[in-house]
């Protein structure tokens, strides 16, 4: 398998008035050609963060930004400013957003903001961005007249549809999926699913899923990577994660989720989310873990390999 | 005890803004001169006064503040008034009877002490109980010794006699003609009766750069020779200075200083005024309408669409000028077409998402009839929102006052003695090319201030109650 | 533009008509208010009657057919024919009914013979002397509010990007100089520029005598701009940048600026398509309040500048009590003012598709 996208110690803070955000914390994966990883975790834990970490979105007010991105064995993070933006961005890895952010533009007509990436440096004429535009939206099912509508005009399904067209149209490699289905109805979001699982399968691409739904990421993931406190905590192959998961809050988290007609007591994990300007010292889990000892207080726990595919974060491993 | 933690913290908050504080330290400043022009002054006394004429005869024109003397090197003189009714000033009264002539002297004495010449010199007679004529001399006599006549006036009749010195013109020649025969040529500059009188006579006085003025003792004398018995007579010499009281006087020897302390009080009630009533009639008609919604919505709606396009201050002028209003009634009419105007469009949309709370839901839930809704709960909510802008449009009603004053509307029968109408008397005559800079720069002052002052806490306000911004 | 379809176009003009006739409704309405208010002392009536009267007793003196007739009996037929007159008119009839014909007046710009101002060319028509005055305004107006537009657009745009900055925070904290209207700082400009250094005209549009020469003429022109220009200027500057600056700023937060940079579009093409564009709406909003401003504000920096325009001609109005001249005038802002409502409003169209589909 192929090593398509390998981030490495990438770190992302933000200076706010209360202190330093700790978002991203060292995080070091790889994304595999023609797989999808799934990011998972609770609200807050800085998992959108990584999706900017790797698109290199920076707002105003970053304070720490670091780390070795490699695509294709090119470390994208040493490019300059235009290259990345003209080489890396949207050709090479796009974005389908949350489906509640207000992701497209509101005065400008469809085809326009789908083709943008295309004509916008010149590469391609306008006939030929709209034609690829128009099969791209048969492709997907969205009616081809949409392309002449405003976004206001959309429901949220169909925005969402065209969002993925959008992220598409350049053909890039790998797609960061952020939240793409969370707030749509249940009938719709499995309707996207579906389409994301066609297309990734038709157009051979690399998903990056990023959500805070572990039922759904299980339909689409091939690897799971599980994020706690801007660290990745836990990276294994889907399989072996949803039937045995490692790490203490990875177990947790599974034994959370409601079975359908299941008459189980729900699980839930003791204590709050931690603050990401001043996190637990040593392993940022232990003051919820079940299994937490002295040395979780003390030391924080490096990446550790449990066989050749499985990473963690966890005393109890090492 | 949460709510008290709340408001301490955005008390201290508050107390972090040095611009705040600057505001604060104005305000009260012009509310204290507020109340000292009250209480000083009643308002219809202080606007007697400020139309009046005799009650500035003893002023003098477009005179400079006192102060400016602690800057200059050749001292501007001050008003010397000597009045013979009042006892003003060292007068010496002799009467003698010769036959049936009855000779009336007054000699009268003042200290000059300024290098500067005076701006006008009036004298004033009062003569009584004289039907036959008679005749008054003048005599002017300087420190140095040198003696002028001045005039010589007769009288038939009894009653007040007006003699302007200063447009006296033969005076003028005669004291040219003694200069050249003294000093043996006449001075490069035209020559008037201010400088004849106190001019220190040597070469220095050739040059308009050099002259000066002779200080010493003066002595003025008057001499009337009357034929009756009972007759009388009072005089009142004005020696006009060059400065007068805090901040000068204007063409019509009005002290500025009462339009600039009783303008305060004015200005703030005006603005004040204003803003207040259209801010809670805007907030009232807009929750009103979001609340009920409907026709009388609509009507609202169509209404201020209408008022965008009635030409405010034009129109303004006309009911002003027609039917001869004065500035309060014109605050009426003022706050109603504003009412109408744009921000109650803002403050409809700022109800009509509020209207969508849950909050509002449970209250009508729990049967609060309109009006409880309304003023309990809708309002209350946007004032935070609200108080900025209120405080922040109090200088533009300042200034429309002025506007209207510069373009001569509002005075009614009695002109209020505002810092507007200040402006507008100096714009009029031409302030600005005559170089009359006194008479502009107070009340424009005062305006500033006022204005720095209220955008300054509407701005600090808005940045406390309403912060939209985070600041990184 | 999107509505070169015909879609588009059937619903752009299907706006265009309505906001077209809402304004012209509101004009209507407003001029009419005018009238009611100029009449409520029967002011309207009383001029009307004068201007009557006067071209009676002007047609009977130049008549010789009248020369036959003593004083006294010329007097009775001129009362006749004016009471002839008047009924021909309908100025007899209730006051409803004349508020309308004067409407109808006011609209069809029939404004009257003035009573003491004249214009240019000896007319006493309150159209043609305001019409002479109408030019002067317009010129100084528009250019105003163009530079302003502009300078606080691109100026705003500039400091979103340098949020926070020295050159950001200065800006921000000259804003409440704002607070002081325009013809206020003309009088201190006048003082500095025209008083004291004397190398700027005291007001007027050009010098006098005027230059023969058109470019001399246009340049003598210019000279007298620079003082009320730079008075405007000043005062709504500021206010201006910080406004847009804060609008830009809350639409660059927006979800789709950060899809836009995701997608790898150029800093420019964002700023243009993403910032700029969704935020003129709001914008023109403010444009629209603040043009209504300076068009009354427009009065009295005329006043301070004698700048030959409407409102030098409404303060000489003032001065010498010649009603017709004022309502001609107030009728004349209130057309003024429903055109650029009518402007903005197609500006809007334009500029957000939302509006025309509302």
């Amino acid at each position: 398998m192929r090593d398509l996208l390998v981030t490495s110690n990438l770190y992302l803070y933000y200076r706010t008035m209360r202190g330093l955000v700790k978002a991203v914390d060292d995080i070091s994966f790889s994304l595999h050609k023609g797989e999808t990883l799934a990011i998972i975790g609770e609200s807050g834990c800085g998992k959108s963060s990584l999706a900017k970490a790797i698109l290199r979105l920076l707002p105003r007010n970053t304070g720490l930004y670091k780390g070795s991105i490699f695509l294709e064995n090119e470390d994208i993070a040493k490019l300059e400013e235009s290259e990345f933006r003209k080489k890396v961005l949207w050709k090479k890895i796009a974005i389908v957003p949350q489906a509640s952010m207000n992701a497209l533009n509101p005065v400008l007509k469809i085809v326009d903001q789908v083709i943008e990436p295309l004509t916008v440096d010149g590469e391609v004429t306008r006939d030929v961005a709209e034609k690829n535009a128009v099969e791209l939206f048969k492709y997907i099912g969205i009616p081809v007249e949409f392309l002449h509508r405003y976004p206001f005009e959309l429901s949220g399904g169909m925005r969402q549809r065209v969002c993925i067209a959008m992220a598409l149209i350049a053909n890039p490699s790998i797609v960061i999926l952020d939240e793409p289905t969370s707030a749509l109805d249940v009938l719709t979001q499995a309707n996207i699913m579906n389409l994301l699982k066609q297309l990734k399968k038709e157009r051979n691409l690399s998903y990056i899923f990023i959500t805070h739904d572990i039922a759904l990421s299980s339909e689409l993931a091939d690897n799971v990577g599980v994020m706690y406190a801007g660290k990745l905590v836990e990276v294994s192959p889907a399989d072996e994660f949803f039937n045995e998961p490692k790490h203490p809050y990875a177990k947790l988290l599974l034994s959370s989720v409601p079975v359908i007609r299941k008459e189980s007591k729900l699980s839930t994990i003791p204590g709050t989310p931690p603050s990401l300007i001043n996190p637990p010292p040593g392993c940022r889990f232990h003051p919820r873990c079940p299994y937490a000892v002295e040395k979780c207080r003390k030391e924080e726990p490096p990446i550790i390999n449990i066989g050749s595919s499985i990473t963690i974060r966890c005393w109890l491993y090492g | 005890m949460v709510q008290a933690e709340f408001f301490l913290s955005k008390i201290y908050n508050i107390a972090y803004y040095k611009s705040l504080l600057l505001s604060i330290i104005i305000i009260l400043t012009l509310v204290s001169i507020s109340i000292y022009a009250v209480m000083s002054m009643p308002y219809d006394v202080a606007v007697k006064t400020w139309n009046s004429i005799e009650h500035w005869e003893d002023s003098p024109r477009l005179a400079l503040p006192s102060w400016v003397n602690f800057f200059v090197s050749a001292k501007l003189p001050e008003t010397i008034v000597l009045d013979s009714r009042q006892r003003l000033g060292q007068i010496e009264k002799s009467t003698l009877y010769i036959d049936e002539m009855k000779n009336i002297t007054f000699r009268a004495s003042f200290e000059y002490s300024y290098e500067e010449f005076p701006s006008e010199i009036v004298l004033r007679l009062y003569v009584y109980n004289v039907v036959k004529s008679g005749v008054i001399f003048v005599y002017w006599a300087k420190p140095s010794g040198d003696v002028i006549e001045l005039t010589r006036i007769a009288v038939d009749r009894s009653g007040s006699y007006l003699y302007y010195i200063s447009l006296d013109r033969s005076l003028v020649e005669r004291y040219v003609i003694r200069v050249e025969s003294k000093l043996g040529r006449s001075p490069d500059y035209v020559m008037t009766p201010e400088i004849a009188l106190f001019v220190k006579e040597d070469e220095s006085m050739m040059s308009r750069s050099t002259v000066k003025a002779l200080k010493g003792r003066y002595i003025f004398l008057i001499s009337a020779i009357f034929f009756e018995k009972n007759a009388e007579m009072d005089f009142k010499l004005n020696i006009y200075g060059k400065v007068h009281g805090m901040f000068g006087t204007d063409d019509r020897r009005r002290d500025i200083a009462l339009a600039i302390i009783w303008g305060t009080p004015l200005a703030l009630s005006f603005g004040l005024t204003a803003s207040l009533l259209i801010t809670f009639a805007q907030m009232l008609i807009a929750a009103v309408c979001a609340w009920f919604g409907g026709v009388l919505d609509m009507a609202v709606q169509r209404l201020t669409e209408i008022t965008m396009i009635i030409p405010f201050l034009p129109m303004l002028i006309m009911i002003a000028i027609f039917y001869k209003l004065d500035i309060w009634t014109l605050l009426l009419i003022i706050i109603a077409l504003y009412t109408f105007s744009g921000g109650l469009k803002w403050y409809r949309s700022l109800f009509l998402s509020l209207k969508e709370a849950p909050y509002i839901e449970a209250a009508r839930a729990y049967g609060a009839s309109n009006a409880r809704i309304i003023l309990r709960y809708m309002i209350p909510r946007i004032i935070p929102t609200v108080i900025p802008t209120l405080v922040s449009s109090v200088p533009s009603f300042v200034f429309l006052e002025a506007a209207l004053a510069i373009l001569g509307v509002g005075g009614g029968l009695k002109v209020a003695p505002s810092w507007g109408r200040v402006l507008d008397d100096a714009v009029s005559a031409g302030a600005l090319y005559k170089g009359y800079y006194h008479w502009i720069v107070f009340p424009s002052i005062m305006l500033v201030l006022t204005s720095i002052a209220f955008t300054l806490l509407g701005f600090t306000l808005d940045k406390v109650l309403n912060p939209r911004l985070r600041e990184v | 533009m999107s509505f070169i379809t015909r879609q588009g176009a059937s619903r752009a003009f299907k706006f265009l008509a309505i906001r077209t006739g809402t304004v012209a409704i509101s004009l209507i309405i407003a001029v009419y208010l005018t009238i009611i208010v100029a009449n409520l002392g029967g002011l309207l009536d009383q001029i009307k009657i004068l201007e009557i009267s006067d071209a009676v007793y002007e047609r009977i003196r130049s008549d010789p057919r009248f020369a036959q007739y003593t004083a006294e009996e010329r007097k009775m037929i001129a009362e006749e024919m004016i009471q002839v007159e008047i009924r021909r008119l309908g100025l007899d009839k209730p006051f409803i009914v004349r508020s309308f014909i004067y409407l109808r007046d006011a609209l069809t710009l029939n404004l009257g013979r003035s009573f003491n101002l004249i214009s240019n060319t000896g007319s006493r028509e309150v159209r043609v002397i305001i019409f002479e005055r109408l030019s002067p305004t317009i010129l100084l107006f528009t250019s105003s509010q163009l530079i302003m537009f502009f300078a606080t657009l691109f100026s705003g745009l500039y400091l979103s990007r340098h949020y926070g900055s020295k050159l950001d925070k200065t800006i921000v904290s000259l804003a409440p100089m704002s607070s002081i209207p325009g013809w206020f700082y003309g009088i201190f400009l006048i003082i500095l520029f025209a008083s004291v250094l004397k190398i700027l005209p005291y007001g007027g549009m050009v010098d006098a005598p005027p230059p023969q020469d058109k470019l001399m003429y246009a340049l003598s022109v210019l000279k007298h701009m620079v003082l009320p220009l730079t008075a405007v200027f000043i005062s709504g500057f500021f206010i201006g940048v910080y406004g847009n600056r804060t609008y830009f700023l809350i639409f660059s937060m927006e979800d789709y600026v950060e899809m836009a940079k995701a997608k790898g579009l150029p800093p420019r093409l964002i700023e243009r398509r993403y910032i700029l564009r969704p935020a003129l709406p709001p914008i023109i909003t403010g444009l629209l309040l603040g043009l209504i401003g300076s068009w009354m504000g427009g009065i009295i920096t005329e006043r301070i500048f004698t700048w030959p325009g409407m409102g030098t001609l409404m303060y000489a109005a003032i001065s010498t009590n010649d009603a017709p001249v004022i309502i001609g005038v107030a009728t004349i802002y209130a057309f003024l003012l429903a055109v650029t409502v009518l402007a903005l409003d197609v500006i809007y169209m334009i500029v957000d598709p939302r509006i025309r589909y509302g």
